[in-house]
Formats: structure tokens, sequence, C-alpha cells
């Protein structure tokens, strides 16, 4: 039973969202609807609820009305929820005392018909008002910080992230699981889209990593275990068969990704023919001037674009974006080396784009590199010489091209170890299998698990300069913490009604946390609210509910069960 | 029995990591399914109760989804694996005392398997079609 | 172990029992002992016993079962500071005291347990009508436990959670009172820890032998008339489903309440999770047009089989207790039987075996939710 003073009045926002909402649901209905509903006090719509005078409706009205619950039916709470909390906070509500109807990802998005979806968005909006009628106020809870970031991968992104983080004052840790610095672009002898050698922008990046007192290098080393939340993780390195723990607040991970393996593209006679290398080979043997095939410098060089890319059958439907310009890069510097070498580029499209990408492909053509369009069918020996089979895209037949050397351009791939470090941080991976972000616009380097952020290519492909822009994006996300100092940590936690406690003890058993432990003297469950996690293992296992997940009780649920099954 | 104008009601409890987030990356996909599921937010597929899908079912419910993470990915490391054992003693429990288990269905769906949720929900909707409305809704004797 | 027999003098096996458990007290093995007691006016109890003098009133072969014993061990036992003490239990009571002492609302520590063969226990009603009615049939009993063809005294039946009881003998426990196969007259077969045997100074004596297959031989019968009812009572749920089977349920908690595995301090089903509002039972009878009261019996039933049925050990005290006489026991155990199965569980097997429940492998059922 609820006093008086309890006595649910409730607001009902229903959002517009634009039309992205509004075209498949009759947000007015919705209110109308909602306006019934009991212990509804006032129901609206509005174009934009997430906006400011969206959100000042619902702060004035919970003055105004004098609410003590609001329910906004508008986009999924893993995108809002902490704008509304905030408003109804700044409102007077309890910020814990607030709910949300996803009607757009789980209803208007989903559905075409009209009526349909708006009936949906009625019972989930009599959901979300079941549920708030019974949520209690809660505080806000803060937990201390480790003072220090760990990255993981010490290639250009994690380099990158880990001079800002020391810059900016913090301890960085950097755990490289190779024997050096620098990752793949230590290995590339000059970068596009300026032909720039890569040791002289790289090697000062590198020394002033290492010479930078706040920065801890280990090499061949790598991570074992993370525990922890974001603020306190406890991370175990294991380098040359020592563990050591590092308390860090935040992690970086910068693992990078792996080169596609041409062998898995037979057609192409990787590994068969030794005219036939990948763009990789050919930075090697451009750096050390060695471009002999076959006892004599090549007459003609082609390019096959996309190898490993943009390939369904493959698995890889994804763009590397870079190896279009790698192409635009070797292919000039084939040209410099060799001035009467035919040098052609097979392509299915150019990619071209950032800052001076166009300019450089111009570049390349002007050095007098030919591009033509048309899919690599096949490649084959003919005499000493090796042959294209190319569906000439433009011509529209099959056509012959005979070379001395190929050189693939191959693309990106997730690490064969993704799966390593997204087993230890809990990190969901994309379709493609590289890390998944939290959001594509505006979470792009934030991940699922608070704290833990994302650079570089770990994510998806990218070029350095992308790489460098995210990874110190990274390293500004993970600074947030360090600097404020505290981390918020969840109010929606495990409680225990002592008077109900039986003392079983099948709480204690099934915390991954160690969070809720049996009082010795009273021989009841006590939960160390800091150590809670807020999963409900607790609350399930225990039978008399003597425990209870704040924010998802029993009664909350049970409520929202009433209303779905009508 | 099959009514065409049987549309299934049915609940689903859903983890916030994996399927919740799945169900909103159908969302932001466009991915369309049908919309006989409504869906309630839990923190994790471990903190489903039992007694929550039993009442749900008691009162008439025609399904009742519960998604998690897949093996291995449980953002609290476990409670999928716990929610499994609980959810097959369920599932074994509710056919014992001669309800319909076929009723109720688990699957791991991953916050990036939005095509995954959209087909787990059109299968269950389609099964649940052939099956005809849960007798326990017109029940009052219960 | 050490196997002994205990001296009966003239046919007296009830005198030799008490003499026994006396010397327990005498010999301060232990403080008390808890033991069923015959009462002034004649019913049986179980009570702790620390004067040796009152154990004349002991009698741990009274056939008769109101409660499991194993819920009264619980509160004397669970937590330090407690005393040593003895408790006299039937292999279902010993059975709830494994699963108990899992769920720590009991402990072995400062326990030791006695535990007696049992041929079958009638309810409590009918004991009475039939002390007021010519005698308890107790020595004809004894004397079929040789057998294994102890039959209820005509007229009566044995409760019928006995009736289906496949475990009747005694197992897992410090002393075990073996009774099936023996001539009672000429002594008391048991097994006891050798160092217990030492202080009671009791010598190695073996015991008449073919206690096993007379076990055998009456746990035969009682599966088969276990499973005659399985088979009727899985039947019924599956036509009538369990709403119809326990229709007539006024919902007064009593099989929860008597069940020695339900420890919870107040039940979810009487806590405010299920204390409705006045205007939600309205809205729950306009919405099916009608709505049956008391409230949630099913759902009550299902979850107490939710949260319990792993560990049903079988005691049929469920059943007894049902005013409404409702084959409580008979669901629960054949529920329980295919749960136990698909876990591989033994409820009562030992205390090492983790309840299911709370654990979990991650190499199990692998394909569940996996489902394309």
């Amino acid at each position: 039973m609820m006093s008086e003073k309890s006595k649910p009045r409730i607001g009902v926002y229903v959002c517009h969202c634009g039309t992205n909402i509004a075209a498949t649901v009759d947000v007015e209905a919705v209110a109308e609807y909602a306006q019934n509903l009991p212990g509804v006090v006032q129901a609206r719509h509005y174009t934009y609820m997430c906006s400011d005078p969206g959100q000042t409706l619902i702060k004035e009205d919970c003055r105004a009305l004098g609410l003590n619950r609001v329910v906004v039916a508008s986009c999924s709470p893993r995108m809002h929820e902490p704008t509304f909390r905030a408003a109804a906070q700044e409102g007077g509500v309890n910020s814990y005392r607030t709910e949300m109807a996803n009607i757009r990802e789980q209803c208007s998005w989903v559905h075409h018909d009209k009526e349909a979806a708006t009936r949906k968005a009625k019972v989930l909006v009599a959901s979300a008002v079941a549920k708030v009628t019974h949520l209690e106020p809660l505080e806000e809870r803060e937990a201390g910080v480790h003072p220090g970031t760990l990255v993981i991968g010490g290639g250009v992104a994690g380099l990158s992230a880990a001079l800002d983080v020391a810059e900016a004052g913090f301890p960085a840790y950097i755990v490289e699981k190779s024997d050096r610095l620098g990752g793949h672009v230590a290995e590339l002898g000059h970068t596009f889209p300026d032909l720039e050698p890569t040791a002289d922008w790289l090697a000062p990046l590198i020394r002033r990593v290492e010479e930078h007192p706040a920065i801890t290098v280990m090499l061949d080393a790598q991570v074992e275990e993370v525990a922890g939340f974001v603020g306190n993780f406890e991370v175990t390195v294991l380098q040359g068969g020592q563990a050591q723990q590092i308390d860090v607040g935040t992690i970086v991970i910068a693992t990078g990704y792996q080169l596609f393996d041409p062998s898995r593209k037979p057609e192409f006679g990787y590994g068969r023919y030794p005219g036939v290398l990948t763009t990789w080979e050919l930075e090697q043997r451009l750096a050390t001037g060695d471009l002999v095939v076959a006892g004599r410098a090549p007459q003609d060089v082609a390019f096959i674009k996309c190898v490993g890319s943009r390939d369904i059958q493959l698995g890889n439907p994804y763009c590397s974006r870079v190896c279009c310009m790698v192409a635009a890069k070797q292919a000039q510097m084939v040209r410099q080396a060799l001035p009467e070498t035919r040098v052609t580029v097979f392509y299915i499209d150019v990619r071209a784009f950032g800052k001076r990408g166009e300019e450089f492909y111009d570049e390349a053509r002007e050095a007098g590199v030919r591009y033509r369009r048309g899919n690599v069918s096949e490649v084959y020996r003919r005499g000493e010489r090796l042959v294209l089979r190319v569906e000439d895209t433009f011509l529209r037949r099959t056509v012959e091209h005979e070379t001395d050397m190929v050189v693939l351009a191959v693309g990106m791939e997730p690490r064969d170890d993704t799966g390593v470090i997204s087993a230890l941080l809990k990190l969901p991976r994309s379709a493609d299998g590289f890390f998944l972000e939290a959001h594509p616009k505006l979470g792009p380097v934030d991940t699922t698990t608070n704290g833990v952020f994302l650079a570089g290519c770990c994510q998806a492909p990218k070029d350095i300069p992308d790489t460098v822009a995210q990874a110190k994006a990274a390293a500004s996300s993970a600074l947030i913490p360090l600097i404020r100092g505290t981390v918020p940590v969840i109010s929606e936690t495990a409680i225990v009604d002592a008077e109900l406690c039986a003392g079983c003890g099948m709480c204690v058993d099934v915390c991954p946390y160690g969070a809720p432990a049996l009082d010795p003297l009273w021989g009841v469950s006590r939960i160390n609210a800091v150590l809670c996690k807020g999963c409900g293992a607790c609350a399930v296992t225990c039978p008399s509910k003597a425990i209870c997940l704040q924010q998802f009780t029993p009664e909350q649920i049970m409520a929202q069960v009433d209303v779905l099954t009508v | 029995m099959s009514d065409e104008s049987f549309e299934p009601k049915i609940v689903a409890f859903l983890c916030n990591w994996c399927t919740y987030t799945g169900a909103d990356l159908a969302g932001t996909s466009r991915i369309q399914y049908p919309p006989n599921v409504r869906i309630i937010r839990l923190m994790c597929s471990g903190s489903v109760d039992p007694t929550y899908v039993l009442k749900a079912l008691l009162d008439g419910a025609d399904g009742v989804l519960i998604g998690g993470c897949h093996p291995g990915d449980c953002h609290y490391q476990s409670g999928n694996y716990k929610a499994r054992r609980r959810i097959i003693a369920l599932k074994e429990i509710v056919k014992q005392a001669g309800l319909d288990e076929e009723r109720v269905w688990l699957r791991w769906v991953s916050a990036s398997e939005g095509q995954r949720f959209a087909d787990v929900v059109t299968q269950m909707v389609g099964a649940l079609k052939e099956k005809g409305p849960n007798p326990l809704r017109q029940e009052w004797a219960v | 172990m050490m196997r002994t027999v205990i001296p009966v003098e003239n046919n007296d096996v009830l005198g030799a029992a008490r003499g026994f458990l006396k010397q327990l007290l005498e010999k301060e093995i232990v403080e008390a002992v808890l033991a069923p007691m015959e009462t002034p006016s004649g019913s049986v109890t179980p009570a702790l016993v620390a004067d040796p003098a009152l154990l004349d009133a002991a009698n741990p072969f009274a056939p008769v079962m109101g409660l499991n014993a194993a819920r009264v061990v619980g509160p004397v036992s669970a937590r330090e500071p407690r005393g040593r003490i003895a408790a006299v239990l039937r292999p279902c009571e010993m059975r709830a005291l494994v699963e108990l002492v899992k769920l720590q609302q009991a402990a072995l520590e400062d326990l030791v347990t006695i535990v007696v063969d049992c041929p079958g226990t009638y309810r409590v009603t009918d004991y009475d009508a039939m002390r007021a009615n010519g005698g308890v049939n107790q020595d004809d009993l004894l004397a079929a436990m040789q057998s294994g063809e102890a039959a209820p005294r005509e007229g009566y039946v044995f409760r019928d959670g006995c009736q289906m009881c496949e475990k009747p003998h005694a197992e897992g426990a410090d002393i075990t009172f073996e009774l099936f196969g023996a001539n009672l007259s000429a002594g008391i077969p048991l097994s006891l820890p050798d160092e217990l045997a030492e202080k009671l100074g009791l010598a190695p004596a073996d015991g008449p032998g073919g206690r096993a297959e007379v076990v055998e031989k009456v746990a035969a019968a009682r599966r088969q008339a276990r499973d005659t009812r399985f088979s009727e009572i899985r039947q019924r749920l599956a036509n009538e489903g369990i709403a119809g089977v326990f229709a007539s349920c006024i919902r007064c908690h009593n099989c929860m309440t008597t069940c020695p595995i339900c420890y919870c301090k107040t039940c979810l089903f009487k806590s405010p999770i299920f204390d409705h509002d006045p205007a939600q039972y309205l809205n729950w009878a306009q919405r099916k047009g009608a709505y049956r009261l008391p409230a949630d019996t099913t759902i009550f039933h299902l979850t107490r089989l939710n949260h319990m049925v792993l560990s049903c050990i079988g005691c049929g005290v469920c059943s007894d207790a049902c005013p409404a006489d409702l084959p409580v026991a008979r669901v629960f155990r054949a529920v329980g039987q295919d749960l136990q199965a698909l876990f591989e569980y033994e409820p009562g097997r030992s205390v090492d075996d983790p309840l299911p429940l709370i654990t979990f492998r991650e190499d199990e059922w692998t394909g569940v939710g996996e489902e394309r």
C-alpha cells in the first residue's frame, strides 16, 4: 500500500523524434491513451523530447504539477536515459523514478504497420507507467579512481593515446605483445599522401613515448586478466613469465589489425608464382630497392586492388580504406624507381577520400600510372611472364594483361586474438569481427564497457591520420574519469531485507563479485554495495526475495508483465 | 490449430547488454519484424526469475522469450550459464505441470545480431501462430 | 565404522534402543538427544532430551510421522554456540537434513545422527485412532523387519509418502540402526564409528546378514507402488494441468509450512509482493471474466516446485498436511524425479553434492539458446 506522500503522480512524454517515431506511431493517440493510465497526471507529445525545449517541458511540469515520476516514450534508454534522468532531477523528481518506453528502436523503426505500431507503443508506455509506479528513489553514488590508463598495443594508435594521457599528467602503461613499438606502421618505408619517409615522424614519436617519465612501456607482454570496473580496473600483465598487477582507471584498446592472407584467394597465384607479391612485401622491396623479378627488372607491374576486402564470399564485405592509397603510393614509387616500366592498377572503384586523397591519386596518374577498371578473375603463367585475366567493366569484355609483377593490395582483418581481448573485457564485436563501438556516431571510441575505449584499426580499418585522431579521442575520453577523480557507480544495487533473510548463503555462491556475505553474528546476508554490479543473480536465487535488485524488483517486473499480457 | 487473425502476444525478458542492444540494433538497421513482442529490459538473463515467466504464462501470454548473451559473453561473467540451468529446469517443470513448455524460448542474441533478433521474433511468432492462443488466457481458475 | 549388535532382553527391543540412547547421555558423548518421545497423553513428538531418565519415553520405532524432524534439527544445530546433540531420524529425515545443511539451515559439526531403518509410518490421525482402538502394531512391524513384509494394521494404511518410498533404509548417518533382515529379539544390529563404539564399550559383532536383500525387496515393491502413482498423476497433470489437479487448493500453505526443504523465513507468497491492491483483483476479474480466489494458487505451487523440487527428498508430509487432501507429494515427487534426473542430482545423498541451481558448467547444454 502506498502512502499519500508517495502516491504516484506521473508525467508521460511521448517523443515524435522528428518523424522517426511520428511517421509510424500515432504519437497523439499514444499520449491520449497514456493520459488515462492509473497515476498519470499529465501526458504530452512533442517533436524532440531530448531537445532543450523538450527537457524544459518535463522540468516545468514536474514543478508545476508536483510530479513524482516521469515516463519518456522515445528512443532506447541506452541512448537518452541519462538525459531524461537529469531533466527529472532538475524538476525535483528523483532521477531513478524515471522510466523510458523504447518506441523508436523497438517499435517505430522495426514495424511498418502504423496501426500495429501504435498499439504496441501504447502497451510499451503502459508497461513503463506500471514500472515507474513501483520505482523507489535512489541516491547517486561515486567511487574513487586509480589514476592511470592501460593502453593495450604499442602501434601508432597506442603510442598516440599513451602520449596524450601522459601529457595530461597521468601515468600510462603500454602493453605490447611484440618486442618493439610502432606496430605495422614501423614496417612501412613511406606513407601516403605525400611519400614522406615513415621514420621521419614515427621515430620521434616512439622516442617521446620511451623517454616520457609518465609512460611505462612493457614489451613482450600481454594482458592476462582484467578485474574491476571503470575507475578501478585491476589488470594482470604477463611479461617474461612474470605476472604483475597494474591498477588503472581506464583502458584504451589499440590492438590493431592483421593483413589479409592472399593464399585464401588461390586464383591470384600467391605463393605459387614468385612474381605475385602483396603490397606489404613490395613495401619492403621498395625500401631495399630490389624490384628484380625472375632475374630482371620488371617491364610491367600490375596492381590488383580489394584483395580480401569488399568480398562477400570471403566474409569481408567491408572496404579496408587504405589499399587504394597504398597502391597509388607504391605505383608512383615503382615509376620513380623504374621510369621505363609500365604500371597498371586494376580497380573496382578508386576511393581517394580524405585530405589530399584525390590529389594524391591525380599525382599517381600524372606520374604515368595507368588505372584500368576491371575485376581480375585469375592470374596464370605464360612462359616467363604472368597473365591477368580481367573483366574490363568499361568495355564489358574479358581481356588479358601480360605482366612481370603482380601486386596484391591486401586489406585488413580483425586480429586472430581479438576474441581473447573481447573475452577479457566483455566487449562485443561487430559482424565483421572488429570491436564494436558503443554507438557508430555518438560513441565511436566508446565501448559497452564503461571506461574501456577503442583506438585505431581494432575498431575498423583506417589510415594513419584517422587512427591518430581516434587515439587522441580515446585518450581524452579515458582522461575524463582520471581528471574528475571519481566515477559514478551504479545505484541500482541489490539490497537485503534482513527480516526476510534465512541465511542460506546461496546469494554468496552465485555472486561473481563477492558482494554478498553472511553476517557471522546474525547469520543473514549483507551486500557490499561497492562490489555489487547490479546483475541480479542473487535476487533470482533468493527464494523469499529477501534480496531484491533495486530498479528491477519483483513488484516492478510483475507489474510490467501484468500490463504486457493484456 | 491455426487462426489467421490470431496475433500472439510475446513477453520478452532481455538482458541489457546483449539481446536488448541487439533489438536496438535491429531498430537502427531498420530490420522489420512482427510487432507481437513486448520487451522488458533486465540487466542480465541471469536475473530472469522463473516466477516472472510463470506469471506471464498463467496471465495468458502466448509466448515468453528470454534473451541473453551467447555463452562466454555475459557482461556479468556467468549470468547466462545460470539462466540456462534455471530456464531448462523451469521448462521441465512447466512441461511436467501440463503446461506448454514450447511457449518458452531461451535464445542467445548478441549486441551485434540485430538480424538474429528479428529472425528469432519472426520464427517465434510463426511457431505460436501454429500453436494458437495460450488456453490459459481464457481460464479464470488458475 | 564398526558393526555391532545391541543385546535385546526379554524381547524388549524398544527397551534396548532406549538403553542405547541413555548411554549416549550417561557417557557424556552428547549433551542431549533429539528423539521421538511419547507424551503423557500417548502422542508422539520430537523432543530434545537432556535428562537420561526421561528417555524411558523415547520411541525411535514409533510408526508415526507428523512432521519431518529435519525441520527441528535445524534450530538446535545451525549456529554456534550450540550443544553436542544426537538426533534420532528416519531415512527421509536424514535426507532432508543433508539438504538443509547445504542450505545452511542446519549443521552437522556437533551433531551425532542416528538413523533407523523404517518399515513405514502412519498419519498422526490414523496413529491416534489406532491407539484409541486396539493399539498400534509396533511390535508386529518390528518383527516383520526380518522378512521385509511389514504391513499396516488391518483397516489402516501407511502414509502415501511411505507407500512410495524406495529408500526406507538408514544410510549416510553416524549411527545406523539396521533393522531390515534382523531378528530383533536376538539384538539390534547397528553401525557406528569405532571411536564411539569404544566410548560406549561396544565390541564388534556381525549382524544376521541379508539386510541388503531385504531392503531391495522392500524398495522394489515401493518402486512399483511409486511408479503406478507417478504414471497416474502424470496422466492427470497432462489432462487437467496443474491448475486442475490443485483446483481445490485453499492456499493454506500447509504443504510449504511442513515441507522440510522450504526453509524461507517468510514465503514469497506471504510477502507484500503477492499482496495485491483491491483494484488489481477487479482488474483481473474483468480481464478473464472471473478470477479464482484465493489468488495465485497455481503460481504458488509452480514456484514452490521451482524453488525446492530438486531437493525434494520424498517424505510426503506435504500431502498429510493438506486439508483438501490434494496429491501434493505425488506431484512433487513425480516432477522431482524428472528434474533430479535431468540435473543428475540425488537430494539427500551427500552434503558434498552442490545444489544444482547455484552451480553451472560452461560446457553443458551448449546448443540451448543457439537455435537458428
